[in-house]
């Protein structure tokens, strides 16, 4: 049946024309980015449901239950003032997707402001902004989050402006870069001849093709910073108690590691697994995205 | 200078984050028998090696404010008086003995003949005002000058228009008259803080600004303790030698290593590995698990400190209201938290003052766990169920322990109907903040610089005190007359009773719930003796030996 196997070939070369389309189909056949989008995906979903998948509040204290190994009743044990671990580790989900994703999007928002600007227009102001970038980037990323945690003092928001005014950076370096090779096509020429403004020529033909790698970037950085937020948390200068936070949570139970490990490796596999699968998404979107690949 | 000490005490409690209690008595180690190693007679020799968390801050006498300094100077500097480390009663030590006057406002003090400094000196009377002078003087800018405040002339001297304190005054050599301008019960006791202990001022005139620090010599700190400063590597240990002519007992340790530790698990290991003989403080987490590991060889030792929760009584919603004050007493278990978040060390406070003091009241009775009389009181306060009670904001200094009681107490508090919110600060800016009055409700620990009780109920609830120690701003007018009494009180039995009625009246009032008295666990290794731990947590260096 020659043409039904020419029609299905012919649908196919159709669709492929989405971008979109084309990036999907890449992705689907790598197993690993598959992974991590599931755990990403699942992620998202236990936060958004955390309310109905934990068992127990997380914040409600019963000191009779203090430090139970895992059971039946408690998935993943206790901690020392009898808080259902299993229930923390859910809503602790929340607290580090809101911090990746919102962090990472002001992040991205002051990195694709100030890369687009001067890659486009070049010249001084090309170097100066780009010096100054290179004086933020010259810090130790988190020595830096610790100083403006310390400055700002311990809250929920400010982990959200610590962690986005230290990322933006290389979102900046990398939009430069891409803005310059892209500036110099025939089809900004084109826009430039038919009148069209600066703004609009940024916003409409060069930074459209540059999204590729920037996507990949931020899918990335967004475990990146979620680690962060844990480090932060830590070492007592993020997310504030009695909020469930992983980086909390690893915190308080440093002190049980050897009576109550269940402390310390629940929140460590839920970290670990939120930062694999961002980063399985990440390398998958970069190899399906890479115009190079293409077949 | 007052309000540094108190700070300083309560950062050191804090800090160290145990917490007192029980019998208030010294304890000392008792290894288990194990054959040939022990012997009931005291072997001479060897060196004591003590694993100390975090450095002295300074060594001067006039500067033994916290508890590692004040842990050395006691073992450099002999006072006129000692305590007993296991009784606390205060005992003749440069001074053999005193006779007051019949106002009771002069002490005569005779001192020992033969007491010799570390450089082979003698000890006399114009040495002891001379230290006492400059400890009391406005350029030493001392923390702990307070014992001397009584002597007729303190303020003068402190306040820069006088070099010499009036009242002392030098009979002969071996005499020494301090006048007091009035009669004080606690003088002589406060006289056994290590801040009024004797050296050779002719070494510190000496070392100028190097007194007392880690460039210290032995040229320079020359004591009159069982033991002989060495050196002091900053950051790292302070060795001290046995003094040959002390005139005391007979020490059997050649020299005892300070040895300095940033963390406890650090020097838990080295005490695993055989480098010491004894650990100041446990890991918090793994307390109960060291003494299964170690049986025999850890002591809990009650300090004189209690763990209170503060109400601001100046300020809304605890000013003039009692039953709100009796409703969160009520509502808080601290011994459900003691068998949790601290591990079964600490015990519960009946009351203001810890179990080792004197004039402590076992009878006493604060408001303990019901959580129907909780609820009870809350409507009387005007808040049935909680309802119209606003947020109350529970601030702590941040430790990780602090952190998890004020959890614990947060959940406890809120199923009665009390909602707070916890605020944490480190340790400057809070006690400022408390100091100035801007607080609901705090927690804070005082542990007591010399056993007696005026320097837990006078420092903390009379109203000479608010914006230093008194951070509840209590004030009582019966309360103060019978502080100032028992001050002057000069019989112990009639003495006791003004406290035990003072005690009544301010647990009546409830300007805080006493929660905890702190508890220290401590670890010594299997060769050691006779080291005895007293209840303002000091360990004798003159009696401990070491089996081979």
């Amino acid at each position: 049946m020659p043409t039904n196997t020419d029609t299905s070939e012919i649908k196919e070369l159709y669709q492929t024309s989405s971008p979109l389309h084309d990036m999907w189909v890449r992705l689907k056949r790598n197993k690993l980015a598959l992974f991590g989008l599931f755990l990403v995906t699942a992620l998202v979903v236990i936060a958004v449901f955390a309310g109905f998948i934990a068992p127990y509040d997380p914040v409600q204290i019963s000191l009779k239950e203090s430090l139970k190994s895992p059971s039946s009743a408690h998935l993943m044990g206790t901690d020392v003032l009898g808080r259902d671990i299993f229930s923390r580790i859910i809503y602790g989900t929340r607290a580090s997707l809101i911090i990746g994703v919102v962090a990472t999007s002001i992040s991205l928002a002051i990195g694709v402001v100030v890369g687009a600007i001067a890659g486009y227009y070049g010249g001084w102001i090309d170097s100066i902004i780009m010096r100054i970038t290179d004086i933020f980037f010259a810090f130790p990323f988190f020595l830096l989050a610790i100083a403006i945690m310390t400055f700002l003092g311990p809250s929920f928001i400010n982990v959200f402006v610590a962690l986005g005014i230290v990322g933006w950076t290389n979102y900046a370096r990398l939009v430069r870069g891409q803005v310059i090779s892209v500036k110099e096509s025939d089809y900004i020429e084109a826009a430039h001849a038919v009148g069209a403004k600066d703004f609009r020529i940024i916003l409409k033909h060069v930074l459209p093709n540059t999204l590729a790698p920037i996507i990949v970037f931020t899918t990335m950085n967004i475990g990146g910073v979620i680690l962060s937020e844990a480090g932060l948390s830590f070492l007592g200068i993020g997310v504030q108690p009695p909020a469930p936070s992983w980086g909390l949570m690893l915190s308080e139970a440093s002190n049980f590691i050897f009576n109550a490990p269940w402390m310390v490796i629940w929140p460590g596999v839920a970290i670990f697994l939120t930062v694999l699968g961002y980063n399985l998404l990440g390398d998958g979107l970069r190899d399906a995205l890479d115009p190079r690949m293409k077949q | 200078m007052l309000r540094n000490r108190k700070a300083w005490s309560i950062i050191i409690a804090t800090m160290l984050s145990a917490t007192l209690i029980l019998s208030g008595c010294g304890q000392t180690a008792a290894p288990a028998k194990d054959g040939a190693t022990t012997s009931s007679k005291p072997v001479d020799g060897g060196t004591f090696r003590f694993g100390m968390i975090s450095s002295p801050s300074n060594l001067e006498p006039a500067f033994l404010e916290e508890n590692n300094g004040i842990e050395i100077g006691k073992e450099l500097y002999d006072g006129l008086v000692r305590y007993d480390p296991k009784t606390l009663e205060t005992k003749p030590a440069i001074a053999e003995k005193w006779d007051y006057s019949a106002d009771k406002k002069t002490i005569t003090f005779h001192i020992r003949k033969g007491v010799k400094f570390h450089d082979g000196t003698e000890v006399k009377a114009q040495d002891i005002i001379d230290d006492w002078n400059r400890l009391a003087a406005k350029e030493t800018a001392s923390p702990v000058s307070f014992p001397l405040e009584p002597i007729v002339g303190f303020k003068d001297v402190n306040s820069g228009a006088a070099k010499t304190l009036s009242g002392l005054k030098k009979v002969d050599d071996y005499t020494l008259e301090v006048t007091l301008s009035e009669p004080n019960a606690a003088f002589l006791t406060s006289l056994g803080h290590p801040a009024v202990g004797i050296y050779k001022i002719a070494g510190a005139t000496k070392a100028g600004k190097d007194f007392g620090t880690p460039a210290s010599t032995p040229e320079t700190i020359i004591g009159t303790g069982a033991f002989k400063f060495v050196k002091w590597n900053a950051d790292q240990d302070v060795t001290i030698d046995k003094f040959n002519d002390y005139y005391g007992n007979k020490v059997h340790v050649d020299k005892v290593v300070y040895k300095i530790y940033k963390e406890e698990s650090t020097a838990i290991n080295d005490f695993r590995a055989g480098n010491l003989d004894y650990v100041d403080r446990m890991p918090p987490g793994q307390q109960q698990a060291i003494i299964k590991e170690f049986p025999g060889q850890t002591i809990k030792n009650v300090a004189l400190t209690t763990e209170y929760i503060g109400f601001n009584l100046n300020k809304p919603p605890f000013k003039d209201n009692v039953n709100l004050r009796k409703a969160i007493a009520y509502a808080i278990d601290s011994k459900s938290v003691i068998d949790t978040v601290r591990e079964g060390i600490s015990t519960a406070a009946n009351g203001p003052l810890p179990a080792g003091m004197p004039g402590y009241d076992k009878d006493l009775k604060a408001p303990t766990y019901d959580k129907e009389k909780a609820k009870e009181y809350l409507a009387k306060a005007g808040y049935p169920d909680g309802k119209g009670l606003p947020v109350i904001q529970y601030a702590y200094n941040f430790t990780q322990l602090n952190q998890k009681v004020a959890e614990a107490f947060q959940g406890q508090l809120k199923e009665v109907g009390i909602q707070t919110e916890l605020k944490n600060l480190e340790w400057g800016s809070y006690i400022k903040a408390l100091q100035s009055g801007d607080s609901q409700m705090f927690r804070l620990a005082w542990g007591a610089d010399y056993p007696d009780p005026d320097d837990f109920l006078r420092i903390l609830y009379s109203k000479s005190q608010w914006g230093a120690n008194n951070d509840t701003f209590y004030s009582n007018p019966e309360v103060e007359s019978l502080l100032a009494q028992g001050l002057t009180e000069t019989d112990t039995a009639k003495r006791m009773a003004i406290y035990k009625t003072i005690q009544e009246k301010v647990v009546a009032d409830q300007p805080a719930v006493w929660a905890f008295n702190t508890t220290y666990l401590e670890l010594f290794g299997k060769n050691v003796h006779d080291l005895t731990i007293s209840a303002l947590d000091q360990k004798d260096m003159r009696t401990v030996w070491l089996s081979k």
